[in-house]
């Protein structure tokens, strides 16, 4: 009776794993797919067209409004959130305020990210009047970023630390500093691939942008201080306002295209870990 | 670090600061929770929430209903039972699941879920808590079964080893032996799809309906409290009624996702200390 | 692959440091959806066809017209009008008394009308069977009271009605509301859409649906009928003769003086932009024989 059990589980275990490899492979494929007709070079370069807009034409703006807004985001995110896990991984801080600061973190990264909108909004947009811009949609999405990239590089640093950090002083290595500086090298692929998982996280939201950073339709002139098509506001509208099916497998397609090089290029990373 | 803390402590006065005149308005906190109707065309217009939260504890239920106990049996197939080759395929499928971005499920839910659930429950359309509950279980998935992977490794491999050497069936021991020891890292992983399920946004705001209604029946629409944000605060003037409500609706979701992590944090700590 | 991070980051704070500087140049326009496809296609032929405001006018600097367009609804675009948000609101009702006094000093143009028309599937039951409502019907309907088909009409089989409208920022919600619900409330469980866009594709891909729709886009449609309203009939003409109760105003409203380059956008949609307003399968203001505003 017990066996049949063991047998029935181990099934099930194996056609649920089956379905978490077929999920991801089917929604892929299927964006691929239907959205093949429409992708081209000129799709990623031009500007939407058509009659209704955006039927035709392609989506490079929004294209070059992700990447701006996520670079902007990094820009924030990466210094703050890599020299806080230094700080809290190296410099030995008061542990009352690790903990704090490391519940903090927690509780960011699992804020929903309308609420972020909604901070964004009122705070950047109109108290801090940045009006909705690429500016106030990339320091929302740093904030977004912040605590991935904290709770991230404080893990990889930890986890160098226990096994480094004998070696180094078996060594001789004896100033704080030097140690330091050895194991924060040594984490740096670990911490890259976490960012690598921020930008991704961060390119795919539309939640805190929508009333930071968006709008419908760009020609690709971008500056701080404009609002910008983005990737998944533009698969938003294409889908709500039905415009153009076609586009939006595409442009749906393309998203996780880049998202897909961004686990790979996280995955690369974190083999690099291991090997050292 | 201590932007990090002073962010999230400037975001959770901010809210709250914006919050405040929405529940301190005429009916109050519990108004605004329990017995106001969302009417803001109505004479007087009316931001209550009701209808809001219990569209997402709804949806966020069976979403976590479905996902969680998959998302276990995925997270011990990944631990325990496969083999190494098999593992590391189905790994990262599992890592590009959590990857795709909400909007993406809304649209592929969009074009692929809703027709088939008019046809199947004979239903004018597609739009209801079944279908955001189902969409959601998909995105919440792969947080479960990582999470949980990872809590059945850090089982001590002595501890395991001595169980299968018992003579026991796999199943027993990952039953009996390693999941109790693993709880604290599935309460965790539990958690951590619970608080993805409740923020999110894009994909609920496309496929539950965004009706005002309280949901009754997995195939009525409704309305999570983040897709009422969503929907609402384009349109909500700064300082307005609606716009306080909005924040109120926010400050909600701050306290019920701390609340989660404190618990996380507790079972933690509790577990640490019992061993 | 810190490279790749760095590659990210600069090309970031490039492209940031490529900004045109401040707002020079650049018109931000938003509010109703209604509006939103004509619009925007306006701004882009505008974009595509002068490039730079000199090449409008030679009084005016030689930058890159930019134009940026974004729906959110009727009400959003009168509240964005007044704190600034947008240069130009997108309004398709006429302005309530307390919002002409928060605007202040203001300007409105008429780029032209629509109204707000009742439809179905021409091939659903309601559709093959019904011609007309008088308005407490729809209400009925709309509100939810009458919720299944045999509600309506006892002919009509026993099968659930779907109830799609906009939600509660959009111009026609706000029309339907003081129009034909008053004191009733919109059915708790009508599907709320984000725009007149998404209304059209929900209702013309839905067996058993009824909604409210943006005249032009259901007289277009090949989908949908209409349905008159107390046995009027919402065609252009009734819509310009006033004889259809729910025509609507589509405005664009702008706080204070509007500056140059926002008064030559005007221009140019009340100009040349009307042809891409009646592409639209909206009643341009060039056809509306009074339009006194």
């Amino acid at each position: 009776m017990s066996l049949l059990v063991d047998r029935a589980f181990t099934a099930l275990c194996w056609a649920l794993a089956a379905l978490g490899i077929a999920l991801p492979v089917g929604i892929v494929a299927f964006l691929a797919v239907r959205g093949l007709s429409v992708l081209s070079l000129g799709f990623l370069v031009d500007a939407p067209a058509g009659l209704p807009l955006g039927s035709g034409g392609g989506i490079g703006p929004a294209i070059l409004g992700s990447l701006a807004l996520v670079g902007i985001g990094a820009a924030i995110a990466f210094p703050l959130g890599v020299g806080g896990a230094i700080y809290l991984s190296e410099y030995d801080p008061p542990r009352l305020l690790a903990r704090a600061a490391r519940f903090a973190a927690e509780c960011l990264a699992a804020v929903p990210s309308i609420v972020y909108g909604l901070f964004g909004y009122a705070f950047l947009v109109v108290f801090m009047a940045l009006k909705v811009s690429l500016l106030a949609g990339g320091l929302t999405l740093g904030i977004v970023m912040l605590p991935i990239i904290l709770i991230g590089a404080q893990e990889a640093l930890k986890s160098v630390e226990a096994s480094q950090r004998e070696a180094a002083l078996s060594l001789g290595v004896t100033t704080a500093h030097a140690l330091r500086r050895i194991v924060i090298r040594r984490a740096m692929p670990a911490i890259c691939a976490v960012t690598v998982l921020a930008l991704g996280h961060a390119f795919g939201t539309a939640a805190p942008i929508l009333f930071t950073a968006a709008t419908i339709f760009s020609r690709g002139d971008i500056g701080l201080s404009t609002p910008v098509m983005t990737l998944p506001t533009h698969l938003y509208y294409l889908t709500g306002e039905a415009v153009s099916f076609d586009h939006a497998y595409a442009t749906g397609f393309v998203i996780v295209v880049i998202l897909l090089a961004a686990n790979f290029a996280a995955l690369a990373l974190k083999a690099r870990v291991g090997r050292d | 670090m201590l932007v990090g803390g002073a962010t999230l402590l400037l975001i959770a006065f901010f809210v709250a600061r914006e919050a405040a005149p929405a529940l301190l308005a005429d009916h109050g906190i519990i108004g605004f929770l329990f017995t106001d109707p969302w009417a803001p065309l109505a004479d007087p217009p009316q931001f209550g929430i009701r209808h809001a939260w219990i569209s997402t504890l709804l949806v966020t239920g069976v979403a976590l209903a479905i996902s969680v106990p998959m998302g276990f049996a995925i997270g011990a197939f990944l631990s325990e039972i496969a083999p190494r080759a098999i593992g590391s395929i189905v790994q990262p499928c599992i890592d590009v699941l959590a990857g795709i971005p909400s909007v993406v499920y809304g649209f592929v839910a969009y074009v692929l879920l809703l027709p088939w659930l008019a046809d199947a429950f004979d239903l004018s359309t597609g739009e209801s808590v079944l279908a955001a509950s189902l969409v959601l279980a998909a995105m919440v998935l792969p947080f479960v079964a990582s999470g949980s992977a990872e809590a059945f490794r850090a089982v001590p491999r002595e501890l395991k080893e001595a169980a299968y050497a018992q003579g026991v069936t796999r199943f027993h021991v990952i039953r009996r032996v390693i999941a109790p020891h693993a709880a604290s890292g599935l309460f965790a992983a539990v958690a951590l799809g619970l608080a993805r399920a409740i923020g999110e946004t894009l994909a609920v705001l496309m496929i539950a309906g965004n009706s005002i209604a309280t949901p009754a029946s997995l195939l009525d629409r409704a309305q999570p409290i983040t897709a009422l944000i969503a929907t609402e605060l384009g349109e909500a003037g700064v300082g307005s009624a609606k716009y306080h409500a909005l924040f109120g609706a926010g400050l909600v979701l701050l306290v019920i996702v701390a609340a989660i992590n404190v618990a996380v944090w507790s079972a933690k700590g509790r577990l640490v200390a019992a061993r | 692959m810190r490279t790749i991070i760095a590659t990210l980051l600069s090309l970031g704070l490039a492209s940031a440091a490529l900004a045109a500087p401040e707002d020079d140049g650049v018109i931000r326009i938003g509010g109703s959806t209604t509006l939103l496809p004509s619009v925007a296609s306006i701004a882009s032929d505008y974009m595509e066809k002068f490039k730079t405001w000199d090449k409008v006018d030679p009084s005016l600097p030689k930058k890159d017209i930019v134009v940026f367009v974004s729906g959110g609804g009727s009400g959003f675009g009168v509240k964005g009008a007044m704190n600034g948000t947008v240069h130009i609101g997108l309004v398709s009702r006429d302005l309530k008394a307390e919002e002409k006094t928060a605007l202040g000093d203001h300007k409105t143009w008429l780029v032209g009308k629509d109204a707000v028309a009742f439809v179905a599937r021409k091939d659903s039951p309601l559709g093959k069977t019904r011609k007309s409502f008088t308005a407490d019907q729809i209400a009925g309907i709309l509100s939810g009271e009458k919720a299944r088909l045999n509600a309506i009409d006892p002919a009509l089989p026993d099968q659930p009605l779907a109830v799609f409208v906009r939600d509660s920022g959009a111009g026609s919600a706000e029309i339907i509301q003081g129009m034909i619900l008053k004191n009733r409330q919109v059915a708790r469980n009508a599907l709320q859409l984000p725009s007149q866009g998404a209304l059209l594709k929900k209702l013309e891909t839905t067996r058993n649906g009824f909604g409210y729709l943006s005249s032009g886009l259901a007289l277009a449609s090949s989908a949908l009928t209409t349905f008159a309203l107390d046995g009027v009939a919402p065609t252009n003409d009734n819509v310009i003769n006033g004889k259809y109760p729910l025509a609507r105003p589509l405005l664009l409203v702008v706080k204070g003086k509007p500056d140059p380059l926002v008064s030559r956008f005007i221009s140019y949609v009340m100009a040349e932009g009307q042809a891409a307003i009646a592409a639209h399968d909206l009643v341009p203001t060039t056809s509306v024989a009074s339009t006194a505003r």
